[in-house]
């Protein structure tokens, strides 16, 4: 399986600005003059090798959305965030004359950072194209249907001219979408959310957003552990500092990197991933977070265990499994 | 890395001072919880503050700093102070990988804070 990350910021879209950019390529500038680069293949090796991250790219501005590649046919996306349009613009491989794939969403919950891409997801503009909205709030279609009603969007839900369709999941039960396994966990979150985790040929990739964790429920985090549960990847909602989820922002939904590794460490996840990015954080903020992850992965390992991979995933994050 | 933890608690006029010694963590966090509410109550309901000597902590989980926040909240609610002192290294850092540091009264010593409280 590949995961592909369109979209990974955490509440509302947080674009770069002009003084952003200026900002980085004055750095950038400024380390290259000293490298004395004389060719176009110098200036790649440069940027690749010798940036920051932080510099040389960014993680990204566009809401929830991933894309988990099962091979075959169809697609599978987690949620409809601002980063569902540039999937629909870059990452359609699968689409054109003769195909006729299905597009699988699944939503974790319909607030508005999760939903909002929607209206400009091409696909389901395109006569015959099928679209399967997957997802375990009873409130799923007609939160679709009023984003896409007046005075919030021009173009009515009945006259998008795709197959649409809502399919109610059990949280309770295994579901098979593409030849993959899907199960659905409850998450504390305000009108709940729903953490995803997907299974195919012993590859387990797990979805785990918009979630805040009660760490001093042992039956609670013990449910977790089992979810996440020897996952290859687990892309978690680390939107917050811990000190911020248990004091001023307790209860408002989101978890943190520490509590994130330390489910991960005790779940024997391979990958953590950090995700759903707080938009106050620029890509400084989010380097020196995914660092101090690293080191805290480091400090928190338990005896004869396996190093924990530790990432922030960005827009175009691609992971093979 | 098994998980041990004594905690020692001693008065020091009107300061409550909680000496822990070992890990933090899942295994502990339960235990060191309870008897830091104790002290807290008993401050609350007669006089002083409290004082956390951490010079003999050598690692601090997520559930132990919930600890912490738990029982700064309640001493601030009844306008007592909470203060820590004299983190080790690792533990410093975590405080740092957390913002505890931002939220939490740190000290470099345990003096430093006995005279933090009467200043």
């Amino acid at each position: 399986m590949q995961v592909r990350f369109w979209g990974t910021r955490g509440s509302i879209s947080a674009s770069l600005s002009a003084a952003d950019v200026r900002g980085k390529v004055r750095r950038a500038l400024q380390q290259a003059l000293a490298q004395g680069l004389t060719s176009a293949d110098d200036v790649d090796a440069f940027i690749d090798n010798e940036l920051a991250f932080a510099v040389a790219g960014t993680y990204g501005g566009n809401t929830s959305c991933v894309e988990i590649d099962a091979g075959g046919d169809d697609y599978i996306l987690c949620d409809v965030g601002t980063g569902v349009r540039e999937f629909a613009t870059r990452g359609l491989r699968k689409s054109g004359p003769g195909r006729d794939p299905v597009y699988n969403v699944f939503v974790s919950h319909v607030h508005w950072d999760h939903i909002m891409g929607f209206p400009f997801f091409i696909p389901a503009y395109i006569p015959g194209a099928k679209v399967r909205i997957h997802g375990c709030h009873e409130t799923l279609e007609q939160a679709f249907r009023t984003q896409h009603s007046d005075p919030n969007f021009p173009v009515q839900f009945d006259d998008l001219m795709s197959s649409i369709e809502f399919i109610q999941l059990d949280p309770d039960q295994a579901h098979s979408v593409c030849g993959v396994t899907v199960r659905a966990m409850k998450q504390r979150h305000a009108g709940d959310s729903f953490g995803y985790r997907f299974e195919k040929d012993g590859k387990v990739v797990v979805y785990a957003t918009d979630s805040e964790h009660d760490l001093g429920s042992t039956a609670e985090i013990d449910d977790l552990v089992g979810f996440f549960a020897d996952a290859d990847i687990l892309i978690f909602d680390a939107m917050y500092s811990l000190a911020e989820a248990v004091s001023l922002k307790e209860d408002w939904g989101h978890s943190s990197n520490m509590v994130g590794v330390e489910l991960a460490q005790r779940a024997g996840v391979k990958h953590f991933c950090l995700f759903h990015h707080e938009p106050l954080n620029d890509d400084d903020a989010m380097s020196e977070i995914v660092q101090e992850t690293r080191r805290f992965a480091e400090l928190s390992q338990p005896e004869d265990t396996v190093e924990l991979q530790v990432s922030a995933a960005y827009d175009g994050m691609e992971v093979v499994l | 890395m098994s998980s041990e933890l004594t905690v020692d608690v001693a008065r020091k006029g009107e300061v409550t001072v909680v000496s822990p010694v070992g890990r933090i963590d899942q295994e502990t966090a339960a235990d060191f919880q309870a008897t830091l509410m104790d002290g807290i109550r008993e401050i609350i309901d007669g006089d002083g503050h409290m004082v956390l000597n951490f010079a003999g902590v050598a690692f601090i989980s997520s559930l132990g700093l919930r600890s912490l926040m738990i029982g700064a909240k309640e001493l601030r609610a009844a306008d007592r102070k909470f203060l820590i002192a004299d983190l080790t290294p690792i533990v410093q850092e975590v405080f740092q990988i957390s913002r505890f540091d931002r939220v939490i009264d740190v000290h470099d010593t345990l003096d430093d804070a006995m005279v933090a409280l009467v200043s």
